[in-house]
């Protein structure tokens, strides 16, 4: 009897226990948090909707914060989807303007997404804190105000949707799988996806296999066992290296030659595409991929987005193009000049990271989504390297060659700082084609993503340079209007027309090749007789539009600079001046 | 005696094909819902053999229909695609096809060949990839269109299809229109004052008239329909030599429902071997000719200095851009037995392609591929000149006045001296005054040819093409590759161990794969795999491997394994691509 007195005291005890614990896990998800007294700078204090940045998401969670985000700020984030992927997952959009300042498709507008390559997930997170990030600090901060008053952002976290919940939740290696899920054959025997990567040890990780030989030509390093190198010219070896974890499942002698997808979604864009002999990954043919598809015919709807950003992953890099020497020439001057200005500007707000240009410090690629951006649309495109092994140990590398990856450092960061958690130990294991052999080496979660306590560095500082990048999308502006009194009843109105940002309405691209239409500029207040573009604004050589004068044509207006307009009206006025420039906004303004 | 050979068998196939039953004589063009008719009543009672699918639908909801002909198991037998309508203003390729789709369909089970041929080889046709432009052929006002239905803005003024055409004479037809200006530079030609020739300073020409297309300036910006309804062409949206910002070339590559449609279907049958499309960028009458920089740079890397080429040799794309050398040669002996079986001389120069089709065919697909120019103004001979001044007649006929060849407009005169020759009434629409609303105080005329009479046939001599077409046609779905197993040897060695050859011999007269096939990779290769029972392995050799390309006309790839085995038992060897067919033979071990 006493004991089963105990037993239900023992029973109300656990439950109540489950209860105080559950209630504290629900807590967290549904109540704001308790404001902190001294607010940390760079952060809202008590965010509306609460993320945690030191984890990456799969793509439900990836929805789930962009549903959040949109049913907190229903005036600044719309939620939608521009498509599907091969394997029918969303591809997300948030659309983050302030909608009472002016619909944000009418707006200078900046395009933002990542993940093109499976594998390279945190660019999905880079772009989820940027719009958590603005919705949040909208009316706390001036300068975010007045961006989203002005500009729209157009948010896309993952474009490969299939390949992010393939490499989050399948195994995988930290470089698989960059392709998206539509089945090829890639090894030409009319089979498709027939002989993938196979975990063996069912660790959940793509890994090595190894196997012991003294006529190998493999040993481990002695400063850390778990690392393999080359064996020196002389030295005797003690293993072979084998392929990546995997069987032969076709038995055509091949391992892992054939796996889900493959092609490189990131060669599959419509400007300057090259078949496969020269470009490998191309696929079938310009945008014959789902993905690439949704983001083209979204894109060329929106005639209002200035700028492009994308993220990948890895290596500290601000990308611009050309992707390839072909397109040398395509890259003016005059657009360099703002490339220059903006990729100089991220060195400075992103330690680690270079500003480079892929064709000459990378390598060649053909079809790449950034020089669409910028040669198919006009734009002014960067596209991040995010994650560098700069920060390892934050000191530059003794030679230039170690830039990239640092095998020794990766241990050795590992060991010291993620207490051997980024590694699997070498392990025995029985292989149907190899006998007996050893699985190990690095998790996918390890060298090309950032660890938990550096993720939330590696969005803000990503984000702060493309918002600087947003800013200076051209903005439009009626500057001030003169009107002087002719005889005759006439009147001449003259304006000035300003763009006050760094990007031109039209971009040397855009403008030589007519991608989007001219600037107009337009006048109501009176009857029209003469409308003229002045050449020089102190001689008034002036150049007459015949046609339509009351609305003037401007191919151009340049970057921190303006245009000079005038006519000949009949009327006293006032006078409004329109200003309509489909990639630098509207704006009117009325003489007195 | 090479040539004599060449004629003998030719003029013997012709013989063979001379039986077969002629087709049907349908004197007509015939509207999209008339084709449609067409195709379903010809396929209703051929259903064994034939079936038709849409592939896709057009802006203005037209189906685009795909027609398979070949019975059972069409997608395993190596396949020809026919292409018609990839100009959507030469209908007489679409009304080809659909005639080379009665031509099969009325003799299978009739004539030996054809049914032999059905039999082989399965013939997808898709008799007309833009219904949308070329539905214009039945519209009034006419005009000849190409572009789709897709509405862009050509001129780039931020203003959709804003200034089409009009007919200002109200004679059903959009032709030319000439303005009296003395700020013009059109002069009316010497040798025919019907046609309209740019003055030449350099030999004292001055210019008396503007020209335009017949219509307004709806949109008052000083241009003459600039912005016609419509926007993309089908034979200008291909990736191969694209040209982007084009007029006509679309927004990007292959981005128009019809494009679509027909690359998603060429991608899905991997089985077609050749892709045949009717075209005036021919390569029947003009084959393909390697180019010297034969698979050599783009044209960028040609013009940079030679140590900057040198340093980036390894890094410098291979662009491929004029046919491959290993089937140059085939291109060209196929030419020649167009050119025999048709009988088709001084065919115009074929142009480079710009997006088109065809090219895109072989580059990109990787695919044979043939283009036909079905019709162009025939020569006419020179005694039945009768419209040129008779001076400068005499001047010619004496060889004074050597034929221009330069000219450019020698094929609009050569042209209306063929509608003159044959009596083609409202060929040419004189010029004739109207009152122009945008030119008040000009004379203004209207005139020029007929649209679409310069790229079709009359009626009349649609039959005469369509027999030819039909029997090469018919010849080129026996030329394809088709493999055998031959000379399979077993050589016991201790009755324990067997070394098994074998030939894999490519019987039809195509390679396996085309040098391009091969360098695009989409084309599969022949695959042979050797079937081994359990307790059966190998010494030697692979069980599964992809054979480079095999020549036709006997080429062969002799194959050997070691195989482990008990005496008495057997494996098969199977041999296979959707180019070529399967080949399997299973073969006893002692």
């Amino acid at each position: 009897m006493i004991n089963k007195i105990k037993m239900i005291e023992k029973i109300v005890i656990i439950i109540g226990f489950i209860c105080i614990l559950s209630s504290i896990g629900y807590s967290k998800a549904d109540k704001e948090l308790t404001k902190s007294s001294l607010k940390a700078l760079g952060a809202p204090n008590n965010p509306k909707v609460e993320v945690v940045w030191n984890r990456y998401y799969d793509h439900k969670e990836v929805g789930d914060i962009c549903e959040r985000i949109s049913k907190a700020y229903p005036k600044l984030a719309k939620f939608s989807s521009i498509g599907k992927s091969y394997e029918g997952r969303d591809l997300w959009l948030l659309t983050v303007s302030n909608s009472d300042k002016g619909s944000p498709d009418k707006k200078p507008a900046m395009y933002i997404d990542g993940n093109i390559h499976g594998n390279e997930i945190q660019g999905g997170e880079v772009s989820l804190y940027t719009a958590w990030y603005l919705t949040e600090m909208y009316g706390h901060i001036d300068w975010i105000t007045e961006l989203l008053d002005q500009k729209t952002f157009y948010v896309v976290p993952t474009i490969n949707p299939d390949g992010r919940d393939a490499f989050i939740h399948k195994p995988n290696n930290a470089n698989s799988p960059r392709s998206g899920f539509d089945p090829r054959d890639d090894d030409g025997d009319g089979l498709i996806d027939e002989d993938g990567p196979d975990d063996l040890d069912g660790d959940g990780e793509i890994t090595q296999m190894r196997v012991k030989d003294v006529n190998g030509r493999w040993v481990t390093d002695p400063d850390d066992p778990r690392i393999m190198r080359r064996a020196k010219p002389d030295e005797q070896g003690k293993y072979e290296l084998l392929w990546s974890e995997g069987i032969d499942n076709d038995e055509d002698g091949m391992i892992n030659e054939d796996g889900p997808g493959y092609y490189d979604p990131n060669r599959n864009w419509p400007w300057k595409w090259a078949p496969q002999y020269v470009q490998w990954g191309a696929d079938q043919y310009p945008v014959s991929l789902p993905e690439t598809r949704a983001v083209v015919d979204f894109v060329l709807k929106h005639d209002n987005i200035a700028a492009f950003q994308t993220y990948h992953n890895s290596g500290g890099m601000i990308l611009r193009g050309p992707g390839n020497k072909d397109d040398v020439s395509t890259y003016r001057w005059e657009d360099l000049q703002v490339y220059d200005f903006l990729g100089k500007l991220g060195e400075e707000m992103l330690p680690g990271y270079k500003y480079l240009v892929v064709h000459k410090d990378l390598y060649p690629v053909y079809g790449g989504e950034l020089d669409w951006f910028y040669a198919g649309r006009g734009a002014i495109t960067f596209s991040n390297e995010l994650w560098t092994s700069f920060d390892y140990f934050r000191k530059k590398p003794e030679a230039e060659s170690d830039w990239f990856r640092s095998q020794k450092d990766t241990y050795r960061f590992d060991k010291l700082l993620l207490f051997g958690e980024g590694i699997v130990d070498w392990k025995p294991f029985n292989h149907p084609q190899y006998g007996k052999i050893e699985i190990g080496g690095i998790k996918k979660a390890w060298t090309r993503t950032a660890p938990s306590f550096l993720i939330e560095e590696m969005c803000h500082r990503n984000m702060a340079f493309t918002l600087y990048h947003a800013y200076h999308t051209p903005q439009v502006s009626v500057d001030s209007i003169y009107t002087k009194e002719l005889p005759n009843g006439l009147m001449e109105v003259s304006a000035v027309i300003k763009n006050s940002r760094v990007i031109p309405t039209h971009t040397t691209q855009d403008l030589l090749n007519k991608i989007t239409r001219p600037d107009w500029i337009s006048i109501t207040g009176g009857k029209i007789l003469t409308g003229a573009i002045l050449e020089d604004r102190f001689t008034g050589l002036a150049n007459e539009q015949k046609r339509n004068p009351g609305r003037l044509e401007i191919s151009n207006i340049p970057g921190m600079g303006a245009v000079y307009v005038r006519w000949i009206v009949e009327g006293k006025g006032p006078f409004t001046v329109t200003v309509d420039a489909s990639k630098g906004g509207t704006h009117s303004k009325t003489s007195k | 005696m090479k040539r004599l050979l060449t004629i003998l068998t030719t003029s013997h196939l012709l013989i063979f094909l001379i039986f077969v039953a002629s087709v049907k004589s349908q004197n007509k063009y015939h509207s999209y819902d008339e084709m449609t008719k067409a195709i379903s009543t010809t396929i209703s009672s051929h259903k064994d053999i034939a079936k038709v699918e849409s592939i896709g639908k057009t802006l203005e909801k037209r189906d685009i229909w795909a027609v398979t002909v070949g019975g059972k198991e069409t997608d395993s037998k190596h396949a020809i695609l026919v292409i018609g309508g990839a100009e959507a203003d030469r209908l007489i390729g679409s009304e080809l096809s659909v005639h080379f789709l009665n031509f099969l369909l009325d003799n299978y089970g009739k004539v030996d060949s054809i049914t032999q041929l059905i039999n082989s080889t399965t013939f997808y046709i898709i008799p007309r990839v833009n219904p949308d432009a070329s539905e214009m052929f039945f519209q009034k006002p006419l005009y000849a269109r190409t572009f789709n239905a897709r509405p862009t803005d050509d001129d780039k003024d931020g203003v959709i299809d804003e200034d089409g055409y009009e007919d200002l004479n109200g004679d059903g037809l959009i032709t030319m229109m000439r303005v009296k200006d003395n700020r013009g530079e059109w002069i009316p030609h010497p040798d025919d004052p019907r046609i309209m020739k740019k003055a030449d300073p350099s030999k004292g020409e001055v210019g008396l008239f503007k020209l335009y297309t017949e219509g307004i300036d709806n949109d008052k910006d000083e241009q003459w329909n600039e912005d016609e309804t419509g926007g993309v062409d089908f034979n200008k949206n291909f990736p191969h030599n694209y040209q982007f910002f084009g007029r006509g070339a679309g927004t990007h590559q292959i981005s128009e429902a019809e494009t679509r449609a027909v690359t998603n279907f060429c991608f899905s049958h991997p089985n077609i071997t050749v892709v045949f499309t009717f075209s005036s960028n021919d390569n029947l009458m003009n084959p393909w000719k390697k180019e010297l920089k034969q698979g050599g740079q783009s044209q960028t890397e040609q013009r940079q200095p030679r140590r900057r080429m040198m340093e980036d040799e390894e890094q410098a794309p291979r662009f491929i851009t004029s046919v491959m050398d290993g089937d140059e040669q085939f291109f060209s002996y196929i030419s020649k037995q167009y050119q025999e079986f048709t009988k088709l001389k001084s065919a115009p120069k074929s142009t480079t392609g710009e997006g088109a089709f065809n090219e895109w065919a072989y580059y990109h697909f990787g695919r044979w591929s043939f283009a036909a120019n079905p019709w162009w103004i025939p020569e006419i001979e020179s005694k039945k000149d009768t419209t040129a001044p008779d001076s400068i007649k005499q001047q010619k006929m004496k060889g004074k006045i050597p034929e221009d060849k330069s000219d450019e407009y020698a094929d609009q005169i050569k042209a209306l001296k063929w509608l003159d020759t044959n009596r083609i009434k409202d060929g040419f629409i004189n010029w004739t005054k109207i009152n122009h609303k945008d030119f008040p105080n000009n004379e203004v005329e209207v005139g020029g040819f007929k649209p679409y009479v310069l790229t079709n046939p009359p009626t009349d001599s649609i039959d005469v093409i369509v027999k030819k077409q039909n029997s090469f046609l018919a010849w080129l779905g026996t030329k394809l590759p088709k493999i055998e197993i031959r000379n399979v040897k077993v050589e016991p060695i201790d009755n324990k161990v067997f070394r098994v050859t074998a030939d894999v011999v490519n019987i039809g007269y195509l390679p396996t794969n085309s040098a391009m096939g091969n360098k695009v990779r989409w084309p599969r290769d022949v695959k042979v795999t050797l079937d081994l029972s359990e307790n059966q392995s190998l010494a030697s050799g692979k069980a599964k491997m992809v054979l480079e390309p095999i020549n036709g006309s006997g080429g062969r790839q002799e194959i050997s394994w070691l195989i482990i085995s008990k005496t008495g038992s057997s494996v098969t060897i199977i041999a296979e691509s959707p180019m070529t067919g399967k080949a399997t033979q299973t073969i006893t071990l002692k």
